[in-house]
């Protein structure tokens, strides 16, 4: 489908927010589905690029992604002007109450760097049928307006950083263990590197809390048929490959296979 | 008004226009259902089956390339049975040309998976002998004309069905490896699979791929596809289903033009879901421009 830019803005360092314009389209996708964006009519880039849905305006049809430039994809991506065309496909993927249980009203969100943005759209999806604290780490305060946006939708909001410019100084994963200890929640949704979510399965295991993540490979098609976007899920003392694209991204912690 | 016939005939089998949706980037093409009528394709080649489910290779599995992608998917599939009972019955429900590709680590596996597939309802066998992806097979079978000659002479055996016999760039000689499959009694071929290669992140000195090599595919590939295309249309009988990066119209004209009767879009599937179908406009619409009534008006049509 087409979408069209309506607005692209440089909100942190090399950190983008857009909004598009998807018409009826943005009000049916749930937190954890992403948007799979041609990056121009070149063969170079050739592939589609995954990004997270973090914020929906449905009265207006808007969809809101916020991406960190990297490569070809995300630069031609900051270098879009208001009522650029994109070509799209959105929704893809299974989304974080597609594995949730339906009675959810405690969620902790867990999140690291610029994985928080599904956490994003989680917490403006489920601020009125669940308690929301979230637990946020990144490098440092230069990345405030990534975070801010879940002040208004958490009970809590507690903010690591590596140099200590804001909140905790240390790792989003140390503060979760403190928080573990006054008080278990119904349920832990985290996004983030993967070194960050496999000490978070760790942890969720040791703690015995319900813990869902969202994974990032990468990716061909983004619709299941390709195969090459596979990561390890276990079930019982087996694990097969599956697609982060269609059977993911969001999946139970203690069935990935963190060891690759 | 000029009548416009798009058909393509196969050894006997007839497709309604000359584009199949290539192996590996269609799966057994649910996924695309939901964006194209798989009515409106010629045929398609599902993913590559072994007589056994295999997992494939380890994450990364893709890395972009400039203009082109490598893969490293390493075949992974439900296995010969799982697709005769699950997906072809699915498949079968469209009125398009079912191709099964078949790989294999093993002559006896190659042979044991033929012989399922012959008492299966599929139009054709598409013979793969090329996937780089898979240490033990394929494309071992696919690098000399001899083991090509002997792998095709035995599958021929057990399969009834028109053979097709997919050949990989990764060779001495196209032309000999032509010849030979021919002679050991395919009824058509198609190239070319993916041509070997590697990627590798400069900053962490690690190759990007988990399998550190792939199959490098899509327009980066494409001349090196047509010139083989060429090449074996001048050297066999048999008809050829050419493929290598085509992403619209006029490269699949290319291909016909090189000697095709047919093509296969690959690569094109993962960038846009609709290729197939646009692709089969863009073809019709060349006809009408040009005053061409058949395939055969295109095929062969190289003009040197
Ligand atoms: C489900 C999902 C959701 C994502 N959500 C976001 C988001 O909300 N915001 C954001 O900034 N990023 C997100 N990413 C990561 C984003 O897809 C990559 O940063 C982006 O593809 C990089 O493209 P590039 O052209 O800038 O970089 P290049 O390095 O030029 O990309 C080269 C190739 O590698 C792939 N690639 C590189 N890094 C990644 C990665 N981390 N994950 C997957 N593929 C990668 C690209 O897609 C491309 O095919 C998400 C990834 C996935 C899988
Ligand atoms: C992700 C992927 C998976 C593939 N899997 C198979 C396969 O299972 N069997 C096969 O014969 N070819 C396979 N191929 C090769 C394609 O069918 C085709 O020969 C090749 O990609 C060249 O065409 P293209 O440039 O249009 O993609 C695969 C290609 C890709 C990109
Ligand atoms: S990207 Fe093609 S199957 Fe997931």
């Amino acid at each position: 489908m087409t979408g069209i830019v309506y607005s692209n803005d440089l909100i942190s360092p090399s950190i983008y927010k857009m909004g598009i314009q998807l018409g009826d389209t943005a009000e049916s996708i749930q937190a954890g589905q992403f948007a799979h964006v041609r990056c121009g009519q070149s063969y170079d880039p050739l592939l589609r690029r995954p990004i997270s849905v973090c914020q929906i305006d449905a009265e207006n049809g808007i969809i809101y992604i916020t991406y960190q430039v990297k490569g070809k994809g995300t630069r031609w991506l900051a270098e879009q002007a208001i009522g650029s065309k994109l070509d799209i496909l959105c929704p893809l993927g299974n989304s974080f109450e597609a594995v949730m249980p339906a009675d959810i009203n405690e969620i902790w969100l867990v999140g690291g760097g610029i994985g928080v943005f599904p956490l994003q759209l989680l917490a403006q999806q489920y601020k009125d049928k669940a308690d929301i604290v979230s637990i946020l780490g990144f490098r440092s305060d230069e990345f405030k307006p990534l975070w801010q946006p879940f002040e208004q939708y958490s009970k809590r909001v507690i903010i690591a950083t590596e140099d200590g410019s804001y909140g905790y100084e240390g790792l989003v994963t140390d503060e979760l263990i403190l928080a573990l200890r006054a008080h278990k929640p119904q349920i832990i949704a985290g996004c983030g590197p993967s070194k960050m979510l496999k000490s978070l399965a760790c942890i969720a295991e040791q703690y015995d809390v319900p813990c869902v993540v969202s994974l990032e490979e990468r990716m061909g098609c983004g619709i299941g048929a390709c195969l090459v976007c596979n990561c390890k899920i276990k079930s019982d003392d087996e694990w097969h490959y599956r697609r982060v694209c269609t059977d993911g991204p969001v999946f139970w912690s203690h069935e990935v296979s963190f060891d690759e | 008004m000029n009548e416009i016939n798009m058909c393509v005939d196969i050894c006997g089998v007839k497709l309604k226009n000359p584009v199949i949706a290539a192996s590996g980037t269609f799966a057994f093409g649910r996924e695309y259902s939901r964006y194209l009528d798989l009515n409106r394709l010629g045929g398609i080649s599902v993913k590559g089956l072994t007589l056994y489910p295999r997992e494939g290779n380890p994450p990364p599995r893709i890395a972009e390339t400039a203009a082109g992608i490598l893969n490293s998917v390493g075949l992974q599939n439900p296995g010969v049975d799982a697709f005769i009972s699950n997906e072809l019955p699915y498949l079968k429900q469209f009125d398009t040309v079912v191709i099964a590709n078949l790989a294999g680590n093993s002559r006896d596996e190659y042979c044991v998976a033929a012989d399922k597939l012959d008492k299966a309802d599929i139009d054709m066998l598409e013979l793969n002998i090329s996937c780089p992806n898979v240490k033990e097979g394929g494309l071992s079978f696919g690098a000399t004309p001899e083991s090509a000659y002997d792998i095709t002479k035995q599958v021929r055996n057990y399969c009834h069905h028109p053979l097709v016999v997919k050949l990989s760039p990764n060779v001495g000689n196209i032309k000999d490896v032509a010849s030979a499959a021919q002679n050991a009694g395919a009824d058509a071929l198609s190239l070319i699979n993916t041509l070997l290669g590697m990627a590798i992140d400069p900053h962490t000195r690690k190759p990007i791929l988990g399998n550190i090599t792939g199959g490098l595919s899509g327009p980066a590939i494409k001349p090196v596809a047509l010139y083989m295309v060429w090449q074996a249309a001048q050297t066999v009988d048999i008809p050829i289903i050419g493929m290598g990066g085509i992403m619209n119209g006029n490269d699949a004209i290319e291909f016909m033009l090189a000697g095709a009767v047919a093509v296969q879009v690959g690569t094109a599937n993962l960038v846009e879901p609709m290729a197939t179908v646009r692709i089969i406009d863009d073809i019709e619409r060349y006809m009408l421009d040009n005053g061409l009534k058949t395939i055969k008006d295109i095929t062969g049509g190289l003009i040197c």
